[in-house]
């Protein structure tokens, strides 16, 4: 199908992002917050997130990092685990990339950055079991630094 | 680093240094934002599970996923031909479908009753039969269409085809009792 170009109002990615700034400093829960943004690219966020009290990353403190295209929301945005600020779970490999459907197959359009990491966060509840995912070691070295949306993943668990 | 803040302080913490940080302006969100570019719906159109979206934006996700488009909010199949256009009183000034291809069209349908007394795909020829019958049978014939609801289009009439049929030998069969019975009367 040929390319059709779009008004630029209302359409582009930096338009929805700064609608998603007003929703996040908003309505984003206490345990998330939002590193400082460079003025200059808004296209890539780092979100400070807190272990929640009770469940097995308590006191811990993780970086997520959101990269976004220019044709967000249409596309997923990019999101991992900054290196360094990655929590021990059995579907975290230790380069940040997050096995989770709703960050590759299951994305939606309507999926805010909050909703996001409240996901993530609930993945991280739910765990009962604090070890690496199988074959981490060769995937992560196998995939420093690459796009996790390259990926093919396969979805063991409900979350 | 990041501080477990209680929230108040943790927007103010956060909040960058873009101009894009108007909080008053999003607690006045409008109820009428598409929910994929979250600006008020341009072009609107709302799909049959009811979620609002621009023409622009769902024609985008739709092209994206052409197989087995779903509904970005609640995962309901949608396809260009289930959306439904809303028109607002004030038009756009400027046409943005000059780019974007159009939107559907709204599908409007005939009420039923208009049809009723004239349209009936055998209507010409119960009247025919009125005419030559005697009284009880033709007022059997002329109660033929009124047992049908008004034709839709041309769906219906293909239906409708091989009742049709039925009837026209029915009021055949009513002929030859009218004349039998005529014939019966004078002699």
């Amino acid at each position: 199908m040929a390319q059709i170009d779009f008004p630029a109002s209302g359409l582009s990615g930096a338009s929805r992002i700064n609608h998603e700034l007003k929703y996040f400093i908003n309505s984003a829960p206490a345990h998330i917050n939002l590193e400082n943004l460079d003025d200059s690219n808004i296209f890539k966020w780092t979100v400070n997130m807190n272990g929640i009290q009770g469940t097995m990353y308590e006191g811990e403190k993780f970086k997520l990092q959101f990269e976004f295209t220019d044709n967000y929301p249409q596309v997923s945005p990019i999101v991992k685990f900054v290196s360094g600020h990655v929590p021990v779970h059995p579907h975290i490999y230790s380069n940040g990339h997050i096995c989770l459907e709703i960050l590759y197959a299951g994305y939606r359009p309507e999926m805010t950055i909050v909703y996001i990491c409240l996901c993530v966060t609930q993945m991280l509840n739910k765990n009962k079991n604090k070890v690496v995912p199988r074959g981490d070691s060769y995937y992560s070295l196998r995939r420093v630094d690459r796009n996790p949306k390259n990926t093919s993943w396969i979805y063991e668990d409900e979350y | 680093m990041a501080e477990a803040n209680p929230e108040p302080s943790t927007a103010d913490n956060s909040t960058p240094n873009t101009s894009t940080t108007d909080v008053k302006e999003e607690s006045n969100r409008s109820p009428f934002e598409c929910n994929i570019c979250f600006d008020t719906a341009h072009d609107a159109v709302v799909s049959k599970c009811g979620h609002l979206y621009c023409w622009a934006c769902i024609y985008q996700w739709i092209n994206q996923k052409p197989l087995n488009p779903t509904c970005p909010v609640c995962k309901g199949a949608i396809s260009k031909d289930t959306l439904t256009p809303i028109y607002g009183k004030s038009g756009n000034q400027s046409d943005p479908r000059n780019e974007a291809p159009p939107r559907p069209q709204g599908q409007r349908e005939e009420s039923p009753q208009q049809n009723t007394f004239f349209g009936g795909p055998f209507g010409n020829e119960l009247t025919f039969q009125i005419g030559i019958g005697a009284f009880p049978f033709g007022l059997f014939t002329n109660f033929g269409p009124f047992n049908y609801p008004g034709p839709h289009g041309q769906n219906r009439q293909q239906q409708q085809h091989p009742e049709a049929e039925q009837e026209r030998t029915l009021s055949k069969i009513f002929i030859y009792i009218a004349i039998v019975f005529i014939i019966w009367v004078l002699y």
